[in-house]
């Protein structure tokens, strides 16, 4: 500890941790005020300790440990046997799911006051009329459920039934009819929802491998889901538009994702494209 | 983070209060250890069956202190089998750690980025950044941390501390 070459090298890291013993602890107090170079040192440990020290936790993925306590020994190597896994759930399991989303929209019982708007998603789910004659042709309807299913969308919720697929890219939209109300359902493919990242107050739900959440929203809260690797997100139900001059379902705008953003509600980010 | 005896009981946890309880300080360390949300997964995901495994021989005390060292020893484990190669590789550093800057007050005034930060221990070699996370993240001390990685007490201050000047090298660039 004598003699100018002499610093404090590693005992500085350990001195700013409070790890020294008594002796090794006098020793530094005794270099710090002569040695310049040893106290920038210290300063500088200090600042990267601070550094590290302050990261913030880190969430997993949507999903993942909710995965993991179902079967952690499923694969675990490589994306592609995740996506995989990711698809085999969503097949295996949403029929649940949707058994508890419906729960939770109170769609098996009486009609909710008020249940899921969202600014845009809410007026694109306003302008979708129904097929005049639900009814329709039967192939198509089945085709209709065949497309459906593919997006993790069941042939009905409760007493709601599978209307109409509007396919106009991201997001795709399925209406559900009953009784004169009209439910939309938004699916954003390949999205994961980051729970963090959703606004204050939403509420989670679990919903055996799947989750859903109401999230707060003016003028009335909306419902997202998680169904396999697809975010759904359900407007209404609310009362049919009138058939007025159109037989076909109205296409969405094309510019939808502008839409949605533009609605805000923080909807975007809480599927982590902000 | 958290206070690693915090919280701690006298009873041996259940598999999924493990899982939902200190999922996402385990998630944390396996990022921090990792640097990347798919290794991190499969870190996890390893780190959940030894602790399923091992539950029957967990002994009542730290119990983040018990997941820190078991997803510190996974990590390293992978880190070898990967490599293949010895991990003892003492990095360039400069002979003199100090007057490494410049400007060291303008260098590191300024806070850093937390993808900085993690970019930049995620370059560290895996055996310092073992070291500095479950000093500076988890916060145990230097035995608990000799003990983790089994390592003499020597060994744990001169990772600490060489794992910060490198780190430092990395941020002051």
């Amino acid at each position: 500890m004598n003699g100018e070459s002499v610093h404090m090298g590693d005992l500085l890291s350990a001195y700013a941790d409070g790890e020294l013993t008594e002796a090794e602890r006098a020793a530094v107090d005794a270099h710090l005020p002569a040695c310049p170079a040893c106290r920038q040192e210290l300063e500088a440990t200090r600042r990267v300790k601070a550094w590290v020290a302050d990261l913030p936790p880190v969430d997993s993925p949507f999903g993942f440990l909710e995965r993991m306590l179902l079967d952690p020994s499923g694969p675990r190597r490589g994306r592609d046997r995740w996506v995989i896994r990711a698809g085999a759930v969503s097949l295996a399991a949403t029929a649940s799911i949707w058994l508890g989303v419906v729960g939770l929209t109170g769609l098996t019982g009486n009609r909710p006051g008020g249940l899921p708007a969202l600014n845009s998603l809410v007026s694109l789910h306003q302008e979708s009329t129904p097929a005049e004659d639900p009814a329709a042709d039967q192939a198509d309807q089945q085709q209709i459920e065949q497309e459906a299913a593919a997006l993790g969308l069941p042939p009905s919720m409760g007493d709601y039934h599978l209307q109409s697929l509007i396919d106009a890219g991201q997001p795709q939209q399925a209406t559900y009819t009953s009784d004169g109300q009209i439910l939309s359902a938004f699916v954003f493919e390949g999205y994961d929802i980051l729970e963090r990242r959703l606004p204050a107050g939403s509420e989670g739900w679990l919903l055996n491998s799947g989750r859903a959440w109401i999230v707060p929203a003016e003028p009335s809260p909306i419902v997202l889901a998680q169904v396999g690797a697809n975010v759904v997100v359900l407007v209404g139900p609310d009362p049919a538009p009138s058939m007025a001059d159109d037989l076909e379902p109205r296409r969405p705008d094309p510019s939808v994702m502008d839409r949605i953003q533009g609605a805000g509600e923080g909807l975007l980010e809480a599927f982590g494209l902000g | 983070m958290t206070d690693p005896s915090e919280g701690d009981d006298d009873r041996v946890p259940t598999w999924e209060e493990v899982a939902r309880d200190h999922g996402r300080f385990l998630y944390t360390v396996a990022y921090r250890l990792t640097g990347n949300h798919d290794d991190a997964q499969d870190l996890v995901q390893e780190v959940l069956l030894r602790v399923r495994r091992g539950l029957a021989t967990f002994t009542p005390g730290s119990l983040e202190g018990w997941l820190s060292r078991i997803t510190t020893n996974a990590f390293l484990d992978d880190v070898r089998k990967r490599r293949r190669r010895p991990l003892e590789v003492v990095p360039d550093l400069p002979e003199a750690l100090v007057g490494v800057d410049a400007d060291p007050d303008a260098a590191l005034a300024a806070q850093r980025l937390p993808d900085d930060v993690q970019d930049a221990l995620r370059a560290l070699p895996p055996d310092f950044r073992a070291a500095l996370v479950l000093c500076d993240v988890v916060g145990l001390d230097y035995a608990e941390i000799a003990d983790t990685l089994d390592i003499p007490a020597g060994t744990v201050r001169s990772r600490i501390h060489r794992g910060r000047a490198l780190l430092r090298k990395e941020l002051s660039a």
